[in-house]
């Protein structure tokens, strides 16, 4: 995930996010919650599918979610990867010391996540299934459904990095502005 | 499991003395600046390569920089 120099973090993220949406661990956590709940779109256009597709409601439904849930994603990534300056984004050939260990911390918890996440679709899977032997369910809710873990999956690192980021020291400029 | 043990360090005392900025210290230490703030705060603890080469660029034993036990503060000693 991410590819970007720390030249490209520095001149696109030098003013971007603003830092009151990162600079308190309430202000990331609402950061995370954003986040998390653009995934979650995604989850409920699978369970939107499960019951009423194929129709053109289930259909109008899941474009409007997944395109509000990209957008969302998009300003919350963008944001991360600002307030990280590039633990979020930067390619990995770029990251000095802490950024790495951050990264590699980051990726076993959303490991942890992922595992956490499949027990439960997997539980979930069990339920729906009760006492039938077979199951009828439209083939867009399993895509939707596969769609969402993956995008979870992908996101997740993101999401955790806004939770587990410590509160960012100054910046030089910001010192002797004050 | 991550041993948790505290580094104290003196980069902020030695960087104010030297007069060099943060940004300054992490370009010659080929690190983020962010880094060097956390390494300031306490929130992250160095590895010996990266701790041995702020002691070389400041010119100073890495006991100097770097202990187990709190620095006093300064003026403490005198009497």
């Amino acid at each position: 995930m991410g590819g970007l120099t720390p030249e490209q973090v520095e001149r696109h993220y030098r003013t971007w996010p603003p830092r009151s949406w990162y600079a308190t661990r309430r202000s990331r956590r609402v950061l995370a919650g954003v986040g998390a709940a653009s995934a979650a779109l995604g989850w409920v256009s699978a369970v939107v599918c499960w019951y009423l597709a194929p129709s053109s409601l289930a259909m109008w439904t899941t474009f409007a979610l997944w395109g509000a849930a990209l957008v969302i994603y998009a300003v919350v990534y963008s944001a991360l990867v600002g307030a990280t300056r590039g633990v979020i984004g930067l390619a990995g050939r770029h990251l000095d010391e802490r950024q790495a260990l951050e990264r590699l911390r980051l990726q076993a918890g959303s490991r942890r996540g992922t595992t956490i996440m499949l027990c439960a679709v997997l539980a979930l899977v069990l339920l729906a299934d009760g006492d039938r032997s077979v199951v009828e369910v439209p083939t867009t809710a399993i895509f939707l459904l596969v769609y969402a873990m993956i995008a979870t999956h992908l996101i997740l690192p993101s999401l955790l990095a806004a939770l587990r980021m410590p509160d960012p020291p100054r910046d030089d400029d910001e010192d002797e502005d004050d | 499991m991550v041993a948790t043990e505290d580094v104290y360090n003196r980069i902020s005392v030695l960087r104010a003395e030297r007069g060099v900025s943060r940004k300054d210290l992490a370009t010659a230490l080929g690190v983020h600046y962010q880094t060097v703030g956390y390494l300031e705060r306490g929130e992250y603890s160095p590895s010996l390569h990266l701790a041995l080469r702020i002691a070389a660029y400041f010119e100073v034993p890495l006991e100097v920089v770097f202990s187990l036990k709190p620095f006093p503060r300064l003026g403490s000693e005198v009497k």
